[in-house]
Parts: C-alpha cells; sequence; structure tokens
C-alpha cells in the first residue's frame, strides 16, 4: 500500500515535469546588444551572432551599426545554416536603416529558408554617414544556432574630375600654347 | 671593360633573385580558433577571416594564400553540417575560396562543394554535410582554403552546427528498459 503510494506520487511527480517543460512558454526577446560591424581596410566586412541552447521560440533583432566615410557601394550575404529545417534559427527579416532616423532605407531579399537560410541586401552609392542592419528571427529548437554574413563597403570612384584636374588641364593647355608660340616665332 | 660588364651582370643577377624571392606567394592565414565549448554551448560556431594585403604583398592567386583552421572534439556520434562564402562580385575582387574540408588527423574526412543550386558564383558558398554517416568521437578541424584577389582584400564568414546522434547502445538501452518494466509489471499483477 505505501509502496503503490510512493509509485503513485512519483508518477504525478514526472507526468507534472513533463508537463511544465511542454508547456508553451512566452517567447522572450533575446537581441544582443547592438554591436559594431567589423569592417576591416579595404572595405570588407562581417557580422553575426550565436544563441545558446535552450532557448526555443525566443527571438532577436540584432542590431549591426556602421559608418559610411564617403559614397560608398553596399553589399552584404546573411546565412545559417542547419543540421536540419527542425533546428537551428530562422532568419525573418533584414533591412538596412539610417541611424539618425531610424527610417529603413532598404530591406534585404530572402533567398533561402529551412535547413539553410540565405538573405542579401545591397545598395548603389550610399551617401556618408552612419547606418544600422537589423537581423530578425527566431529559434527553432532547443538547440543553439548561429548566422553570420558578410559584404563589401566600396568607395565609388568619382567620375567628375576635381577642382584641381581642371586646374592642371589648363596649366597643361597654356604651356602648349605657349611652346607653340615660341616654336612659331623661332621659325 | 670586362670588369665593367662583369659588375653589371652581377647586379642583373642580384636583381633577378631579389624579384624572384619577391615572387613567394605570401601566407595570410589566421592562427587556428578552437570551436570545441562554442559546439556544446551553441550547438554550433561562427567561422570568419577577413584579410588585407600588407605594403609589398600581391593579390592574385601565385602571390598569396590562405589555409586557416578551426580545431574541435567531438564526445560522441555527431552529424555535422558547414557552409563558408564571401561575396565577390567580379573576378578581380575580394577573396577566393578554393577549399573547404573537414579533417582529422588521418587526412581529409568530407570534403565540401560549391553550391551552385542555392547560391550563385558571386556568393561562392562552400558546404559540407557528413550526412548518413555520423562523425565518431574524436579531434576534427575544418579548413577553409583560398587567396586574396583584390588589393583592397576580403572576408568570408559561415557556420557549422552539429546535432548528436544516438548510438545503436542508446537505442539498445532504451529496449532494455522497456523489457524490464514489462517484466516488473507482470510479476506485480499476480500479487495484486
Amino acid at each position: 500500500m505505501k509502496k503503490s503510494l510512493f509509485i503513485n506520487v512519483a508518477g504525478l511527480a514526472m507526468a507534472a515535469a513533463v508537463l511544465s517543460s511542454n508547456a508553451v512558454a512566452a517567447a522572450v526577446d533575446i537581441s544582443s546588444v547592438p554591436s559594431a560591424v567589423k569592417l576591416v581596410d579595404g572595405g570588407s566586412l562581417t557580422f553575426g551572432d550565436k544563441f545558446k541552447n535552450n532557448q526555443k521560440s525566443n527571438f532577436f533583432n540584432d542590431v549591426f551599426t556602421f559608418d559610411v566615410k564617403q559614397l560608398s557601394d553596399f553589399s552584404v550575404v546573411l546565412t545559417s545554416q542547419s543540421t536540419s529545417a527542425l533546428n537551428g534559427l530562422n532568419l525573418t527579416s533584414f533591412g538596412m536603416y539610417g541611424s539618425a532616423s531610424g527610417a529603413q532605407i532598404i530591406g534585404g531579399t530572402q533567398e533561402l529558408t529551412g535547413i539553410r537560410d540565405k538573405w542579401t541586401l545591397s545598395f548603389a552609392s550610399l551617401a556618408a554617414g552612419s547606418y544600422y542592419l537589423k537581423v530578425g528571427g527566431d529559434i527553432v529548437s532547443n538547440s543553439g544556432a548561429t548566422f553570420t554574413a558578410n559584404g563589401m563597403l566600396t568607395p565609388v570612384i568619382s567620375a567628375v574630375p576635381e577642382p584641381g584636374t581642371y586646374a592642371m588641364f589648363i596649366a597643361g593647355m597654356g604651356l602648349m600654347v605657349f611652346s607653340l608660340r615660341r616654336r612659331q616665332r623661332r621659325s | 671593360m670586362t670588369k665593367m660588364l662583369k659588375s653589371l651582370l652581377t647586379a642583373v643577377l642580384l636583381a633577378a633573385a631579389s624579384f624572384s624571392a619577391h615572387a613567394a606567394p605570401a601566407n595570410l592565414s589566421h592562427a587556428p580558433v578552437d570551436l570545441t565549448q562554442d559546439l556544446v554551448d551553441y550547438s554550433s560556431s561562427d567561422l570568419f577571416g577577413s584579410f588585407t594585403l600588407a605594403a609589398g604583398q600581391q593579390a592574385g592567386s601565385g602571390n598569396n594564400f590562405f589555409s586557416d583552421k578551426f580545431n574541435f572534439t567531438l564526445t560522441g556520434s555527431t552529424d555535422l553540417v558547414g557552409l563558408a562564402t564571401s561575396l565577390k562580385p567580379s573576378v578581380n575582387s575580394g577573396l577566393t575560396l578554393t577549399g573547404f574540408s573537414l579533417n582529422n588527423a588521418s587526412g581529409v574526412v568530407f570534403r565540401g562543394a560549391l553550391d551552385l543550386v542555392n547560391y550563385t558564383a558571386q556568393d561562392q558558398a562552400w558546404v559540407l554535410s557528413t550526412n548518413q554517416t555520423p562523425l565518431s568521437a574524436g579531434a576534427y578541424f575544418l579548413q577553409i582554403n583560398g587567396f586574396v584577389a583584390s588589393p583592397s582584400g576580403g572576408s568570408y564568414s559561415g557556420n557549422i552546427a552539429v546535432s548528436a546522434v544516438p548510438e545503436p547502445e542508446t537505442y539498445g538501452m532504451y529496449l532494455l528498459g522497456l523489457g524490464v518494466a514489462g517484466l516488473v509489471l507482470r510479476r506485480r499483477k499476480p500479487g495484486a
């Protein structure tokens, strides 16, 4: 009798444990604090984030900031690979925003979802200023996950000559005229 | 006269020697990174590499190379997938990734391949997967090979992800446990 009571209690406790682990917990915002895009000399860039195990259904909106010093072309590819579509993370949004206004400048394009997530984003002739990229997504299962990105920020070479160049043109032309005149006078 | 010719010749030879010494490809590889703890905590890890050319180093396949290593140790049977990508808008921009492989002490275990189905030549995505043959416990390393194709350098990014695969012994234990439970129940019934 005592033994069966013990077994019953144990069974109940186990059932409760199973129930609580199955209970749908409210999704938690697990966004990381905004960080800077790693921008190296020459203009190539990387960024990314990792999420620990046991965060099923939690979501994130990670912010990565960067500064543009001169008119530049910007392009980036964002990926996350999982062992199956039933785990890893799901990237649901990607966009570029102006830091001052907070307004979206351009949205990314979702190219793959599931076992591989892939988004691309590009913007030609981005003016100097401060910007940020926002990556939104959620965690599919209780196994952790990682997303990463790489890209380029390439200065646009201006086709319009600078004032100094015009001055050189004029100086050169002057010299030519001068030498021609001298030659003509000699002959 | 001949003396002058001689000195001229040695000068030319010296110049040629210094030229050929300069042409030895520069090794731009990063120091190996250990991912073991990441694979435990995050079931995954990131792969990053950024490259810039120092003064005197030249872009192009004959002029420089890198071979970055990412080490890790597995404690049980594991499925593993990996992806490495680098944007390359044109032939002479960014990096050229030439290989992505999973290795152990005795050599290559899985060779990655360029994924041109899901990606474009401009994305340069290399993928590898252990698929139906999980890795056994042990020490491994991923290797990403390539060269800097543009004087302004470039970066790659990617990640690996792992998931544990129950070993046959585990299933055996399950069955054994079930059998024992059944036996206990049977024995209890007549007594009750």
